[in-house]
């Protein structure tokens, strides 16, 4: 498939950080990439989220698909650009472009297929090798509503989830569990890290830097 | 799945029986309340009612009945409600009725027997591809069999085909032809007219070649689409026998994404929704991958292949063999392992185009970096059939058959235009939300805009600029047709 710089090359990859209209909330805009086999769901989830549908006979996916959806946590509002990406082993090539300077990743799976599971294992790597350091990413384990096909055991997933440092969550895109909240906790943890990174970059000195982390820490502490 | 669909399904071989000894089926449909309706030749006396029972005509009567019998065996199918209601008499001559409940019920697992059966007499008797022809054209001067049923509280009928104007050859002609596509569709008078010529053209064919080219620009009759597609793509007549030598049972790597790619393609289509359907479908695509080998499947491969399974859903071997011509001609080499470079060739076209053509829209969409990768692959990798319902690929095929092999790049060109103001007053998120995949957004803008379409195939603005542009510019136009050629034109 044809391979570029990255989508349009535009200036993507760099949370944006805006200034609110009133009230002082902030604004801030996420690159977001949807990974995982094809057939887990991945544009179901996506519809899910962003237009709170669900179609038995979603189109596969090629290439690549765009949505954007905003979501509003105390506030801050976060303004998600999701890149829903094609799942066939062939589009893998194109899969740079969609995560490379992307905040967040969705690595999706099916709960009754266990071969999704392990090319969500390789996914995951592939992020932790060549995305950006500070990405985060989330599990999801998608059809959860088919719990009595299940070919994925919760813990087995979770503890994988645990020792990769991931975000984890059984959701079902057909009945909507877990599916705004998995997007709701990526949001909180990119906000929360990202006020913390730009946080050390703008404090010089080694005292306002520990002072800084400190609040935050404090913040992030008692908002919980 | 609901019954109703895989009886749908089934059923549509049954359309594909004719023999002299049996009834033809004509139409099964799909109604309200998990309701199917056949319809069915049925004229003459059914033999309970048949006084004639000399040597002579008992002898004729076996033997008919045996040999509708013996065709439907070699078929696979058992009457199994074979009754003297079930057998008519027509001018001495037998034909087996009510063959087909057992079979398309899936052996009955689909509905409870007895069926409760009503039948609709259409008054004619010619030969069955001209009864066939005559349904359609009953069809479309407004004849609906549910209008039949309720009108008269589920009796037997007369339908309004008797009362068809007689319409001669050369009225009219040119009255009607200037009309739009769609209504040209639905004009019984037009569509006889037309059917009656394209037979001919067909029977002609090749010699016929020219005429059948000029005649399907002008349009090509709905009702014989397949017969003219797989004729103005160049199919071989061998294609039955060279279908049937591939393998399309074994296993392979590929199964997996075939059988999750089939379920979510064109689904609102009953036919290819129906198990019958992902059946079939699926067959095709593991008979081209099987025996294409330098070439694999990209996932899009299900959509290129859906008009074609719809149309041909009687005839396997000419929908694939129409899929594999298409994508010789018009995707060449697009199925590649690695397609990269052809892929990139074209986009890079595409783009050149739209900023030789729109250079202020070029000049936004490149400042922005919406560039044709991030949104026209499924386009073209496609040839549009991913993107647009079925009834509108069949147009926009309809001209692909008949135009330059540039012509793609130049639908591609018109849906930005129709989008122009929109895409120039946007930024990269907004232009690229008009083309994301989801359902709604694509189709309000462009899929049911009706006065695109029409533009489009009727000589578009675009298309019709494209001329002028070739007559002003010949030189460069000539480089890009020219290369087009060579690109996807190479095996012509
Ligand atoms: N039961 C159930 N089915 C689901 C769920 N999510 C998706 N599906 C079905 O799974 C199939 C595949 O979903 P898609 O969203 O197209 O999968 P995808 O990951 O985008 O696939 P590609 O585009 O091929 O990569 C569709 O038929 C969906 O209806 C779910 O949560 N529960
Ligand atoms: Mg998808």
């Amino acid at each position: 498939m044809a391979n570029r710089g990255g989508p349009g090359g535009r200036p993507n990859g760099t949370a944006q950080q805006q200034q609110g209209g009133g009230g002082g909330g902030r604004i801030c805009q996420f690159k977001l990439v949807l990974l995982g086999e094809s057939a887990v769901g991945k544009s179901s989830l996506v519809l899910r989220f962003v237009k709170g549908q669900f179609h038995e006979y979603q189109e596969s996916t090629i290439g690549a698909a765009f949505l954007t959806q905003t979501l509003c946590l105390e506030d801050t509002t976060v303004k998600f650009e999701i890149w829903d990406t094609a799942g066939q082993e062939r589009y893998h090539s194109l899969a740079p472009m969609y995560y490379r300077g992307a905040q967040a990743a969705i690595v999706v799976y099916d709960v009754t297929n266990q071969d999704t599971f392990g090319r969500a294992k390789t996914w995951v790597k592939e992020l932790q090798r060549h995305a950006s350091p500070n990405i985060v990413i989330a599990l999801a384990g998608n059809k959860a509503d088919l719990s009595n096909k299940r070919n994925v055991e919760l813990d087995e997933a979770k503890a994988y989830a645990e020792e990769n440092g991931l975000l984890f969550m059984e959701t079902s895109a057909k009945t909507a569990v877990n599916v705004n909240e998995i997007f709701q906790e990526i949001g909180e943890s990119i906000v929360g890290l990202f006020v913390l990174v730009v946080g050390i970059q703008i404090c010089r000195s080694e005292q306002s830097r520990l002072n800084y982390v400190s609040k935050i820490v404090y913040s992030l502490w008692y908002r919980k | 799945m609901p019954s109703s669909i895989k009886i749908l399904g089934r059923s549509q071989f049954l359309k594909s029986l004719h023999h002299s000894n049996i009834c033809t089926y004509l139409d099964i449909m799909r109604w309200k309340h998990e309701r199917v309706a056949l319809v069915c030749e049925h004229f003459g006396v059914p033999l309970s009612n048949y006084k004639d029972w000399s040597p002579g005509s008992a002898l004729y009567i076996v033997k008919d009945i045996l040999s509708g019998l013996s065709y439907l065996h070699e078929r696979g199918i058992v009457h199994r409600a074979l009754s003297r209601d079930n057998i008519i008499v027509v001018n001495k001559h037998i034909k087996i009725f009510n063959y087909g409940l057992y079979y398309m019920s899936g052996s009955g697992a689909d509905v409870e027997f007895p069926i409760g059966c009503y039948n609709e007499p259409l008054c004619f008797s010619l030969d069955d591809k001209s009864l066939c022809e005559l349904y359609y054209l009953w069809l479309l001067a407004g004849g609906d069999v549910f209008t039949e049923f309720k009108k008269e509280g589920l009796i037997r009928t007369k339908p309004p085909i008797l009362g068809i104007p007689k319409c001669s050859y050369d009225k009219d002609h040119c009255e009607s032809s200037s009309l739009p596509l769609i209504i040209r569709e639905r004009d019984t008078e037009y569509q006889f007219r037309r059917i009656t010529l394209f037979n001919t053209l067909l029977k002609g064919f090749p010699h016929t070649s020219r005429r059948l080219r000029g005649e399907s620009k002008q349009d090509i009759p709905p009702f014989l689409r397949a017969e003219t597609w797989a004729c103005l793509l160049g199919i071989n007549c061998d294609y039955q026998e060279s279908y049937l030598l591939v393998d399309k049972e074994t296993s392979i790597p590929t199964d997996r994404q075939i059988e999750v790619d089939i379920p979510r393609c064109h689904q609102y289509s009953e036919l290819l929704s129906s198990s019958v359907g992902h059946l079939k479908f699926k067959r095709i695509l593991k008979a081209w991958v099987v025996s294409h080998p330098e070439y694999v499947y990209w996932q899009g491969l299900d959509s290129l292949c859906a008009p074609f399974l719809y149309l041909n859903f009687n005839n396997e071997a000419r929908a694939y063999a129409c899929l594999s011509k298409f994508i010789e001609k018009y995707l060449y080499n697009f199925f590649l392992k690695d397609n990269s470079s052809v892929i990139r060739e074209y986009l890079t076209k595409f783009k050149q185009l739209i900023v030789f053509h729109d250079p202020e829209l070029g000049n936004h969409l490149d400042n922005i970096g919406f560039a044709p990768e991030l949104f026209a692959i499924p386009w073209y990798l496609t040839m549009f059939s991913h993107v647009f319902p079925i009834n509108k690929i069949l147009h926009l095929w309809d001209s692909l058959f008949l135009e330059k092999p540039s012509y793609p790049l130049f639908v591609g060109l018109a849906i930005l235009q129709q989008l122009r103001p929109t895409l120039l007053s946007s930024g990269f998120n907004e232009c690229i939300l008009l083309f994301s995949d989801l359902p709604g957004k694509y189709s309000s803008k462009i899929y049911f805009n009706n006065s695109f379409f029409f533009s489009l195939y009727t000589n578009c603005t675009v298309y019709r600029s494209a001329e002028l542009l070739r007559q002003r510019e010949n030189i460069l136009f000539q480089i890009l047709a020219g290369f087009m050629w060579f690109q996807i034109g190479a095996n012509y």
